[in-house]
């Protein structure tokens, strides 16, 4: 058989993360200025759904065997575009911007997709630039509703995710999106 | 007293392909696989072992024996 | 209580229709100079795995000591009986579901054979069966992805022949698989009932149990079933189910022309509760 390669194609994972470097980015948000947090927050959301366009963009055209698999499996059964391709994409563009080497997926079920982040290099960013307190008001959770939005939306879903933990309160942020 | 049960390894080649004592004996002793697996690879027919593994349960009905075409099967009553 | 639902369920609920009991990532990112060779798996280092615990079975101590050993490692990779009625809520949850050859069949028997005789009845379950070309010993003769209906038609087809309903887990409480197994052919029943190894197979949450009233004492459910449980008893003339040995897997429940055995919950009954 075929030594096919399972894994994401590496050189997209390098560009996007290039292309969306989480500190680079926080610099331009100016949090410390208390009337900018309206500003930020719509640049928040940019980044998070520019980062979900540019991931399925690149992830469409770099196929890697698990997708191609996946795709098959998906023509036969008719089933299995929820959770599999929100979860691929969620997966590229956090494996692009995040330090951790897998996203750690709570559910992915036919009705729900459910994941955890015990770190963040967004919320991290923001601390070192802005300080805890401005970490803390979570204006970084823009960036990750509108990733998932984004990615919803291109795939016909329609359906409103929501935040079950927060880096401010729990240490850990989990979102949840269910059918 | 177990059973002692030996395979002739040298006459036993294909026992995957071959099955006759994995499907005839009526108390299932014996169990087949391949000695190595790799990646991206089905092991080859040589490369199978049978063994009698589960030879607590044999009661020397000597189906076995008799079935296979190399005889390459030896059981004796075992001793304590 | 049952240990895994109480470790692993979802608010008291059972354990394998939690749905975090099935999530794995389907990506990793791989450091460069850093990649790991994978594990090589040898079906268990072959069946031959269990070789030493059989031949050690004429000393007793020894014997203990290495079926300890086992049990032990069966934490880990190990199972349930399910009724079907779990099973076709398991299949709701669990994505992909990807119909593969059993393996321990191939191990017992050495079937794999085209057609009718194909022992095509295990499911693999999880994004894991999206790489299976990864392992073309593993998954001989390839697997085949079915849908939730499909998944479900699958499993009432063979329970309802006589095949009894089990979870594998690899990597508890991770669920890999839906077996439908056969004694003896099937490894995890052998273990559990030949050799004691409990976590290997444990027990359903629910046990048969026979209304006299609508048993006619036709001794169907008794060649059916795969664990010793129930016998005719001669001057009552109705089936008699041990329901201290009895898994609760149901077959019988099909079997009986009368529809007269049913599952009842395990942990209802005091005596029972306890007992996996």
């Amino acid at each position: 058989m075929e030594k096919y390669n399972f894994g994401l194609d590496e050189e997209m994972i390098k560009e996007l993360s290039e292309e969306f470097a989480p500190r680079n980015f926080v610099k331009t948000l100016k949090l410390s200025q208390p009337h900018t947090i309206e500003d930020a927050r719509a640049s928040l959301e940019e980044y998070g759904r520019e980062l979900a366009r540019r991931s399925i963009e690149k992830g469409e055209k770099r196929i890697d065997r698990v997708y191609h698999v996946m795709k098959k499996a998906m023509e036969k059964t008719g089933e299995m575009k929820f959770p599999f391709i929100l979860q691929r994409y969620l997966e590229i563009a956090y494996l692009s911007i995040q330090p951790f080497r897998r996203l750690r997926i709570v559910a992915n079920s036919s009705k729900i997709i459910s994941y955890r982040l015990n770190e963040c290099s967004l919320y991290k960013a923001i601390e070192e630039e802005y300080g805890k307190e401005a970490a803390n008001k979570m204006v970084c959770k823009s960036a990750c509703f509108a990733l998932i939005e984004e990615i919803l939306s291109h795939f016909d879903f329609d359906i409103k995710p929501s935040l079950e933990a927060s880096m401010a309160d729990d240490r850990k942020c989990q979102f949840k999106i269910e059918r | 007293m177990i059973p002692q049960i030996e395979i002739d390894k040298n006459k036993c080649a294909t026992p995957y392909e071959c099955k006759k004592c994995l499907q005839i004996c009526p108390q299932a002793v014996f169990a087949v696989a391949p000695t190595k697996v790799e990646r991206f690879k089905e092991t080859a027919p040589e490369d199978y072992e049978v063994q009698a593994v589960f030879k607590d349960k044999c009661v020397l009905c000597m189906d076995c024996v008799k079935v296979c075409p190399t005889g390459a099967i030896k059981v004796k009553v075992g001793s304590s | 209580m049952c240990e895994l639902c109480e470790k692993y369920g979802d608010n008291g609920g059972r354990w394998y229709l939690n749905p975090e009991n099935y999530a794995r990532p389907l990506y990793k990112k791989v450091e460069k100079g850093k990649e790991k060779e994978p594990m090589i798996l040898t079906e268990l280092q072959g069946p031959f795995y269990y070789k030493p615990l059989i031949e050690l079975k004429d000393n007793p101590e020894a014997f203990e000591k290495m079926r300890e050993g086992y049990s032990k490692f069966h934490e880990t990779m190990g199972g349930q009986v399910v009724s079907l009625e779990d099973a076709k809520k398991m299949v709701e949850i669990a994505q992909p579901i990807a119909r593969m050859d059993c393996i321990c069949r191939r191990i017992t028997r050495a079937t794999l054979e085209d057609g009718e005789q194909r022992p095509r009845t295990c499911l693999g379950l999880g994004v894991g069966m999206f790489r299976w070309e990864e392992w073309p010993e593993r998954y001989k003769g390839g697997v085949e992805f079915l849908s939730t209906e499909e998944a479900k038609e699958h499993i009432e087809h063979w329970h309802k022949r006589g095949m009894v309903i089990t979870i594998m887990t690899f990597g508890t409480p991770y669920i890999g698989g839906i077996c439908l197994c056969d004694y003896p052919d099937c490894l995890a029943i052998r273990m559990r009932l030949d050799y004691g190894i409990k976590p290997m197979l444990l027990k359903g949450h629910q046990v048969a149990k026979v209304n006299y009233e609508e048993c006619t004492g036709c001794g169907t459910c008794v060649q059916r079933c795969q664990f010793g449980a129930i016998k005719m008893e001669v001057t009552t003339k109705k089936s008699n189910i041990d329901m201290t040995r009895c898994f609760g897997c149901g077959v019988c429940t099909y079997a009986c022309p009368q529809d007269a055995i049913s599952l009842i919950d395990r942990e209802k009954l005091p005596g029972l509760k306890e007992e996996w």
